[in-house]
């Protein structure tokens, strides 16, 4: 793509290329494939001619435009939450025979465990959920599960940076950064992806998640907390700023804005100069935008509700409790849906924080019922009113809600009232943006040890492939050339699932 | 909608062929078959590959059959495994692994072929398909080109100088080739500018501008260029630009993203070894086995840091035992990134490629990248004892051997012997010799460890190397033979055999793969450093892919003067300083980047080369991370430029016992001892610095050989609103006021001129400061209304925003 202004004496032509390369320069995230699209409709508006404009631009025609990720951080168990075991139940408390040498990351398997909670069917397709999950009965028919994810590390932070970004080692961008890259932004007054980190702290590996590693940074997914003064990093002025006041700072904005030009006036041919100037107006626009569209405190009180969110400045008990789990996952979930409503692209919820004790994630080694109960009501509350919502707006349908951890756990105990990491089978769901809904996909085992064909296993390659479909995008052209390689999302892999599309 | 209907058409068009395949004679059919195994199967079922034991390189090895038994049966499609496999269902199918399924045309030929025998044409034998191109410019070996002639014409303005330059001479040669000319020579307050923060990251300030640009000494540039490269600030700014490759960081990075605190050793070698101007084999050297090939030394033992300065996953080593799968990979994965930091940053071969299958477009097999791996196969990373001088380093030596010579001399007398009194008494002084000693310094390095537990390194077991074996698709549960280290037979000229006696120590491995690198005829070694260097000053390689040199990367812009100058530098003494020496005082770097876009040259030249790869101007560059805040910090008067030791941290630690959260917000920005040079900020995996990450900084997960750069309103938002930049904002009013105040003083006469008044005199010291350039007057009574009603710290708020602080002519 041409990335350089070319001097050619037609005025149309020039301002076409000076703003194919201004888009392709522009931070909020033109990126190549929307930039295509853009470029085609300012092309088809000259000839009067339409092209690809049953695709916008992109590979496929879209069903989704936009994306939510709900990651949890430790290791969901499916067991526990979606993927009923009877076996496990009538098996309970019996010597754990998996009918081969089983490697643990930690040492000891105990006997077989059944789900710590009741399953009951819910929706058309009477899918069984858990009651602490129970808040998703609603949503089932919307839902598709997949039952035989199958990962390649027990270990939480390869696994986890395998389910963000698709590679196991650090330094890959994550599925929003690619996301970004390729479609592009709906609001350029917000950012292009945005993440909403547990606020009790990151997840393993931190940043290095959602950070755009080799892409263009400005595909980096933006760290929310709506809580704090500055909700996004530099947003507003830092204390050490006393001395800016809002209208030194509109002045400066002027001033920038002609001393700039001025500058860019005497150096052509660098459109890099005048993209800066662009930069501070969107700037500009993000400080007003940003804070508005994290203020949930216009909303009903019927929302409020829905969602499980308490009156600011509740006190919260010392202990975990789904009171407090519901409250934060919950607030977490309306911002979500505020940004999407906005035209942000992609935005990650997480629940759950790194290692630490006492828990607050997802890595019930120790004792199942008390970490995994209340994360799982608050989670499923949010995720819930979050679907509902987006539903009831007329979102859902070309939004993808997407549900996901690094891996399960194991259908065993470890001897005590936990379970082990169980990497060889787990649980991912799809909802919305043209995913089929009320099924499940890819049964794992009798246990829910492994997939129940061995041979044929769902990868997150595989759900990328899928969900980038949905989107529009064909996997295997959305690349970035680093270090010698073109890259890309799903590495050399990834098949489409069609069996989730609807 | 037309468009639409075509599409329709054509898709119906080849359904409608899909239908009725034209018929084959046998031989064809034969042939046809063979060319979709070649296309689709041959790259894991080959004689070497033989992937699930089956081989389809000959009719014989297909009947042959694999692992599951029978591939085919000769005359029954339904009874063949093979078909089975390939038939796709719900769009899937189990072979080719890779890929889509086979077309249903495709499949009908192999269901025909077997169905009426499978015969395999006599004369056919398949190969795994291979891209390789041995033609590629990289594979050449390197000879010195001749300096091409240059005629008088030269440059629009040339200086009149009677013997060209090299560099011109190559740049020149080329422009000529295209009808180009190079631009004239930017004004010396330009070059200044750009000279300072090129070798040294950070701004003249106006009186070194104004002395340069006063002195009347022809040769004033090049003792301009001779005393920044002697400034210690040189090498903090070159060493920054090696750590990006190294992939340097004080932290572990993965799951707990553990501190390192003792990985600065190694940063601060790599700042002293340029600005000593080591050469390069000696840096290398240094760095892949400097405790061998430079023993008793302590840059043989700090350089090792490179060995160790990626990312280490701290659960796959401590939490887990090499004898589990997870703990396996951890360990495999931990040498590959050694391979690729290794031989990577060194010759530009994207040699990690190789670790599940040969590489895909370059002559590197899959044994040569685990015969690298053998090289490591005894290291880990952790931290290394080592003494600040040669002397203790000796002594504590020879004071060790004495004390095991006498405790074994013990062990053999009776015990309330007077010989035994005696030595126990030579024992007591040795040891307290010994505790006399300073204390060991310790740098994070690639060493034998010698741990406990999971982590235990292969010390405790004699530190032996692991065995490496060549591990089929990079999978640890599928070793295959056993390799022996080696190096790459890639390079002509060069044999990639290291000849080790059987008893060789895991040191020697490390020496032998460093003398390979340094070998003089290891084309890619000279030709890496000196693009590497080329790209840093003028922001693009002459090769545009530092890291890949290989088929995929681009080739060169300009073939002879890469070769020209990696001879020039590999036999001139490898010195560093003696490369920027002659690139910078090149009229090819010395161009103006302004070009007039009216001028019929400038449109000729930007239609034919918008890239400006041919060199017809200098490249506007824009500042990198470090720059920026080095300068913000140099302008404001509150750079300290203490060298050396620990990073400084940015940030508060939360819960480090379990999971270190790094909270950069809540630093305090006033603190001083931030306020260092960027080169020793403590650099963290996991959480990158946010102001820097937003500029652009290295992310030191990866090795980064060329930064990206871009623009976005977050970019925009950092430069107004960051603490850093807030904070030095009004530090560099307060000395703004106090410079007036002292000018004042001290030149009465010059404070109480007419035409001017405090503020606009204080203006116009800012704007220069800033960008090295005279405010015009009406920029200064533009800027001096806004101070004027804003005051002087968000005057300097707004110039450390304008593009021309950000961007270098």
């Amino acid at each position: 793509m041409g990335r350089r202004l070319s001097l050619c004496e037609n005025s149309t032509r020039f301002a076409t290329d000076s703003r194919r390369e201004f888009l392709g320069r522009l931070g909020g995230g033109f990126g190549t494939l929307a930039l295509a699209s853009l470029l085609a409709q300012e092309t088809n508006a000259d000839d009067g001619a339409v092209h690809a404009s049953q695709r916008n631009g992109l590979h496929f025609p879209p069903r989704a435009k936009r994306v939510v990720q709900l990651f949890m951080a430790g290791a969901a168990s499916h067991l526990d939450l979606f993927d009923f075991k009877p076996e496990l139940v009538r098996r309970h408390g019996e010597p754990a025979d998996f009918g081969e040498h089983v490697e643990a990351f930690q040492d000891g398997l105990g006997p077989w465990k059944k789900p710590v909670w009741e399953f009951q069917p819910y929706g058309e397709c009477g899918k069984l959920l858990s009651e602490v999950v129970a808040d998703l009965g609603p949503c089932v028919d919307d839902i598709a599960f997949i039952h035989n994810m199958v990962g390649k590390s027990g270990v939480h932070s390869t696994a986890t940076l395998l389910q963000a970004t698709g590679f196991s080692l650090p330094g890959f961008p994550g599925m929003g950064c690619w996301i970004s890259y390729g479609l592009g932004t709906e609001n350029e007054n917000l950012p292009t992806f945005v993440v909403l980190p547990d606020h009790r702290g990151f997840p393993s590996n931190g940043v290095k998640n959602w950070d755009a590693a080799f892409l263009p940074s400005e595909h980096s997914g933006t760290m929310v907390f709506p809580g704090r003064p500055n909700p996004i990093s530099d947003l507003h002025p830092h204390p050490a700023g006393r001395f800016v006041t809002r209208d030194s700072d509109a002045a400066a904005h002027r001033m920038l804005a002609e001393l700039n030009r001025q500058h860019a006036a005497v150096h052509p041919l660098d459109s890099r100069l005048e993209s800066r100037i662009k930069t501070y107006e969107l700037a500009a626009r993000m400080q007003l935008a940003a804070p508005e569209a994290l203020d949930i405190t216009g909303e009903p009180q019927y929302i409020l509700d829905m969602y499980g969110i308490q009156p600011e400045g509740t006190e919260w008990p010392t202990e975990i409790n789904a009171a407090e789990e519901r409250d934060c996952f919950g607030r977490k979930c309306l911002v979500a849906r505020r940004l999407l409503e906005r035209g942000v692209r992609f935005v990650q919820v997480w629940s759950g924080n790194d290692n630490s004790f006492p828990r607050r994630n997802w890595d019930s080694h120790e004792d199942l019922e008390q970490d995994h109960g209340p994360l799982a009501l608050g989670m499923s509350r949010g995720a819930a009113a979050l679907i509902r919502d987006l539903k009831q707006r007329g979102l859902l349908e070309d939004t993808i809600v997407f549900w996901t951890t690094e891996f399960g756990r194991m259908p065993s105990t470890q001897g005590g009232k936990g379970r082990d990491h169980n990497p060889f089978v787990f649980t991912n769901w799809l909802c919305g943006g043209g995913v089929k809904g009320g099924i499940s996909y890819g049964p794992s085992d009798e246990w829910g040890y492994k997939p129940l064909d061995r041979n044929h296993f769902t990868q997150v390659y595989d759900v990328h492939a899928t969900i980038l479909r949905l989107l529009g995008i064909d996997h295997t052209q959305l690349t970035f050339r680093h270090n010698g390689i073109d890259r890309r999302l799903t590495d050399v892999h990834g098949h489409l699932i069609p069996e989730l599309l609807s | 909608m037309i468009t639409r209907r075509r599409c329709w058409q054509l898709l119906f068009m080849s359904i409608a062929m899909s239908v009725a395949p034209p018929a084959m004679a046998r031989d064809d059919e034969g042939r046809e078959v063979t060319r979709i195994f070649q296309q689709h199967c041959l790259s894991c079922h080959n004689d070497r590959d033989r992937a699930g034991g089956l081989s389809l390189t000959t009719g014989d090895a297909l009947r042959a059959g694999g692992d599951s038994g029978d591939a085919i049966e000769v005359g029954d499609p339904g009874a063949s495994l093979l078909m089975d496999l390939i038939t796709p269902e719900n769009g899937r199918a189990d072979m080719p692994k890779e890929g889509p399924p086979l077309s249903r045309d495709q499949i009908a030929v192999i269901r025909r072929w077997i169905r009426t025998g499978a015969e395999w044409p006599e004369d056919v034998v398949l190969h795994p398909p291979t891209n390789v191109d041995l033609n590629v410019w990289s594979l050449q070996p390197l000879h010195r080109p001749a300096v091409p002639g240059v005629s008088a014409e030269k440059s629009e303005q040339s200086q009149g100088s009677t013997t060209a330059h090299p560099i011109d001479a190559f740049v020149l040669d080329k422009l000529r080739q295209h009808e180009l000319t190079i631009s004239q020579l930017a004004n010396r307050r330009m070059l200044a500018r750009r000279l300072f923060y090129d070798l040294t990251g950070l701004p003249p300030t106006p009186e070194e501008l104004d002395e340069f640009e006063s002195d009347p000494d022809p040769s004033a540039y090049e003792r301009l260029v001779d005393r920044l490269l002697s400034s210690p600030r040189y090498g903090e700014r070159w060493a920054r630009h090696w750590l990006d490759v190294a992939h340097y960081a004080d932290s572990h990075g993965f799951d707990k993203d553990q501190p390192r605190p003792h990985a600065w050793p190694y940063r601060d070698y790599v700042v002293r070894a340029l600005n000593e101007d080591k050469s390069w084999s000696r840096f290398i050297e240094e760095q892949i086995a400097g405790d061998v090939l430079y023993p008793d030394t302590v840059d043989g033992i700090e350089a090792l840091g490179f060995l160790a300065a990626g990312p280490w996953d701290l659960i796959g080593h401590v939490e887990l035992p090499e004898s589990k799968i997870d703990g396996k990979v951890a360990r495999h994965l931990d040498r590959d990134n050694m391979v690729r930091n290794a031989v990577q940053s060194f010759t530009s071969l994207t040699v990690g490629c190789a670790q599940c299958h040969n590489h895909k477009f370059d002559p590197i097999s899959q044994r040569e990248y685990y015969q690298l791996q053998s090289v490591f196969a005894a290291l880990d990373r952790a931290d290394k004892l080592y003494d600040a001088t040669p002397q203790t380093t000796v002594q504590r030596r020879e004071l060790l051997a004495r004390i095991t010579e006498f405790e074994s001399k013990r062990t053999a007398l009776a015990e309330d012997s007077l010989a035994v009194l005696e030595i126990d008494a030579k024992l007591a002084d040795f040891k307290k010799q010994l505790a006399e000693l300073p204390p060991a310094r310790r740098v994070y390095a690639g060493t034998v460890h010698y741990g406990s537990g999971n982590f235990s390194g292969v010390g405790p077991f004699g530190g032996n190397p692991r065995e490496i074996y060549l591990l089929h698709r990079g999978d640890v549960t599928q070793p295959r033979e056993l390799v022996i280290p080696g190096a790459l037979s890639m390079v002509a000229g060069l044999s990639p055999v290291f000849d080790l006696p059987a008893d060789h120590s895991e040191g020697d491995r490390r020496a032998a793969l460093a003398k390979w690198l340094t070998h003089p005829d290891n084309s890619f070694t000279w030709r890496s450093i000196v693009n590497r260097v080329w790209q840093s000053h003028f922001g693009i390689g002459l090769v545009e892919t530092p890291n890949d040199f290989g088929q995929m990367g681009s080739t060169p812009s300009h073939p002879e003067l890469l070769d020209w100058l990696a001879c020039e530098f590999r036999d001139g003494g490898q010195s560093l300083k003696t490369l920027h020496r002659l690139i910078v005082t090149s009229e090819t770097y010395r161009q103006t980047s302004f070009v007039n876009a009216n001028c019929d040259r400038v449109q000729r030249a930007h239609a034919i080369d918008a890239d400006n790869r041919l060199l017809w101007r200098g490249n506007r560059r824009k500042l990198d991370a470090e720059s920026i805040r080095d300068s913000v910090l140099a302008i404001s008067g509150k750079l300290d430029l203490t060298m050396g030791g620990p990073g400084f941290e940015e940030f508060v630690i939360e819960k480090p016992e379990h999971s270190p959260q790094y909270r950069y917000d809540l630093h305090d920005v006033q603190d001083p001892r931030s306020h260092r040079r960027s080169i020793y900020r403590f650099t963290v995996r996991s959480q990158l610095q946010p102001f820097m990450n937003a500029l652009d900084c290295a992310d030191p997960s990866q090795q980064v050989a060329r930064r990206n750069e871009g623009e976005s309103p977050l970019q925009a938002l950092t430069l107004l609103n960051n603490g850093l930049i807030l904070a030095m904002s009004e530090y560099f009013a307060e000395k703004l006021q106090m410079e007036h105040a002292s000018r004042a003083q001290d030149r009465p006469d010059q404070a109480a001129q007419p035409d001017g008044d405090e503020l606009s005199d204080m203006v116009a010291r800012a704007f220069l400061e800033v960008t090295s350039r005279r405010a015009t007057e009406n920029e200064i009574a533009l800027l001096r209304e806004y101070a004027a009603e804003h005051g002087l710290a968000n005057l300097c708020r707004l110039l450390f925003n304008l593009n021309e602080f950000l961007f270098v002519d």
